[in-house]
């Protein structure tokens, strides 16, 4: 008879998030996945809107990542203007976004994973959390929260507003920058600079501990697949750039404008979930990765001097091309690296006091536009009709695309944690841990106050056996 | 213009594009000009504790879910909320466990009385047009609710 557990992370938001894990009647492992339900209706609520109003309202789409959708939105809106951003204005949107990088980045490695590394896959619920992990190093957590405070402060200056963005519009960016701005800014970066000597070796150090303690974590939580990034200049780009593809050996499969991106993107409707999936379409359709790790594979270099020698230290941990879940996080690592000194260098770039703005009219048409979003590609695409009107909205957000990945991390964790065990703690923290790694945007309504996090309910044959609460 | 009493900052939360979460920010734009400080987080979480500047009291106004009626307002000191357990995504870390947070890394800045002001909700994976009638009702009995707590001096 078959088995299916099924595990529902409770939040705030009922049935918001459940994962199922399918046993046939041998105990072996059938199936595995994420259930997703996102909000509905949000590209809907785009068409009729002015256009030059979507860098600011898909900003709100998210809490967590809004600068990501800002300047997808303008970099959409510059494509369906025909004009091309001044290099003084992309310079500041990458400065903005470097900010919000560094707070993104903190916040999922500190706050979300920072628990499992510190107190191990195998400690005490009570304890595994973000407070077990603020009480048992707070001196550490103090400067991961005051490099977060740093990136948002950057985020803001540049931005106009902390949590939602305003200065990124169509052609350009109406941002100022003025010398004593550039002082306030370059004292932040300093600051931010300082604090990764503490950091880096603090976080490795707690990854490669949780590795030893974890070895499955190392052989048997590896997927390989495809990857997406982006690459500009020969080196990682998150703005602007050609989205370039490779598959599970790192081979480069082709590199194309994101105008072309339904050409190989291809969304799919699965049965359990209001989310699409989405896979590549090259030679067959193909599961890929998107976020720190698949831009790490696929471009492989950053171009400043810190974060290509921790490149070079995470390939000769993790391999290059690297499929180690559990990288993620190291990925992440690195590419904070990368936005102290890439904001460092912006600041110090002549070109950034040049013009920031161009004029812009749309004479009707499409507008597509795409950022690496701290959790992958992410990708806007709207029908504008000549009066400037959104006529139709089409949003792929990284999620989507790393959702086979996933799904088949999952399945490996409960390969290796679950099948034939029956230790339901084991099982809770294996399965959360692997869909941490890759930080899904479940929706961008989930916040403050919680209850039942999680809960499990095993059921044959369709009815409920067992279920457990934590 | 009301002085800004610095002894209570109010923090709003909540997504102002979806259905009931969109309350909080609602709360937030009917209270402008209130004498307390002012602030609105669209995730809330620990993104509130750098705007905390040793205020005595905190309020916080949030869509909640506790199985009640939607509209009905929760009005709960920090330390009797439910605790969240760990989280799969980062867009999940609880008001308690943010105190807590706070509480351990910045006690000269933390607020001697925390309260939240819940609003329950049942709708929030549709738009804003969407928001619950019953919602939609409390959200001037909550404004009425906070500006006495302020008054009071809590």
């Amino acid at each position: 008879m078959k088995k299916t557990i099924r595990i529902d992370p409770v939040t705030r938001i009922e049935g918001h998030a459940k994962v199922f894990i399918n046993l046939n009647d041998d105990g072996q492992l059938e199936n595995a996945g994420l259930v997703v339900n996102e909000l509905r209706g949000f590209e809907k609520i785009l068409i009729g809107m002015e256009a030059d109003r979507m860098p600011h309202i898909t900003a709100r789409i998210c809490g967590v990542c809004p600068t990501a959708h800002h300047i997808a939105a303008s970099n959409a809106l510059d494509y369906a203007a025909g004009v091309k951003a001044p290099p003084a204005a992309m310079l500041l949107r990458e400065l903005m976004y470097m900010g919000h990088i560094i707070h993104s980045h903190s916040l999922s490695i500190f706050v979300l994973q920072g628990p499992d590394l510190v107190m191990g896959l195998d400690a005490d619920p009570a304890v595994r959390n973000v407070v077990g992990i603020v009480q048992a190093n707070p001196e550490l957590a103090r400067i991961a929260l005051r490099l977060r405070t740093i990136g948002q402060k950057i985020n803001e200056m540049v931005g106009g507003r902390g949590t939602h963005p305003v200065t990124s519009v169509a052609g350009g960016i109406t941002f100022v920058l003025d010398q004593e701005k550039k002082k306030i800014i370059q004292e932040w970066i300093n600051e931010a600079r300082g604090l990764l000597p503490t950091v880096v070796p603090a976080v490795k150090g707690l990854l490669l501990n949780a590795l030893d303690k974890h070895p499955a974590m190392l052989h048997d939580w590896v997927a390989p697949s495809w990857g997406l990034g982006t690459v500009l200049n020969d080196r990682i780009s998150l703005i602007e750039g050609q989205l370039r593809a490779i598959d599970e050996t790192g081979a480069t499969k082709i590199e194309f404008g994101v105008e072309d991106y339904d050409k190989y993107l291809i969304e799919s409707v699965v049965e359990w979930s209001y989310m699409k999936k989405v896979h590549f379409k090259l030679d067959g359709l193909h599961e890929y990765r998107v976020g720190p790790m698949a831009r790490m594979n696929a471009v492989r270099r950053f171009g400043t001097e810190l974060a290509d020698a921790e490149c070079a230290e995470f390939a000769k941990l993790g391999g290059s091309p690297c499929h180690l879940t559990v990288f993620q996080t190291y990925a992440k690592l690195v590419e904070t690296i990368w936005a102290i000194e890439r904001a460092d260098e912006i600041i110090n770039d002549p070109f950034v006091w040049g013009e920031t703005r161009v004029p812009v009219s749309f004479k009707g048409g499409r507008g597509v536009g795409h950022v690496e979003a701290p959790r992958g590609t992410l990708i806007h695409d709207y029908e504008i009709d000549e009066k400037g009107i959104v006529r139709a909205a089409n949003l792929i957000v990284a999620t989507q695309q790393n959702y086979a990945i996933i799904n088949r991390s999952i399945e490996q964790a409960a390969q290796s944690h679950v099948i034939g065990k029956s230790d339901d703690t084991a099982l809770l923290n294996a399965v959360e841990f692997s869909i941490r790694c890759y930080d899904p945007c479940l929706s961008c309504a989930t916040h403050a106050v919680g209850r039942m996090p999680l809960e499990i309910a095993i059921t044959r044959g369709g009815k409920t056996v067992k279920t457990i609460r934590r | 213009m009301p002085t800004t009493d610095p002894s209570t900052i109010i923090i709003c939360i909540g997504n102002e594009l979806i259905a009931d979460d969109a309350v909080g920010f609602e709360i937030y734009n009917r209270l402008a000009g209130c004498s307390a400080r002012l602030e609105y987080c669209s995730v809330g979480g620990i993104d509130m504790l750098p705007l905390l500047n040793g205020e005595t009291d905190m309020i916080v106004v949030d869509a909640v879910q506790f199985g009640t009626l939607p509209g009905m307002i929760h009005v709960i000191p920090w330390d009797a909320l439910p605790r969240s357990s760990s989280a799969i995504s980062s867009h999940g870390l609880g008001l308690r466990e943010t105190i807590e947070i706070g509480t351990i890394l910045y006690p000269g800045t933390m607020p001697e009385r925390i309260t939240l002001v819940g609003i329950e909700g049942c709708c929030f994976d549709r738009t804003r047009e969407f928001m619950t009638s019953g919602v939609q009702d409390a959200i001037d009995t909550a404004v009425t609710t906070i500006t006495e707590m302020v008054a009071r001096g809590q």
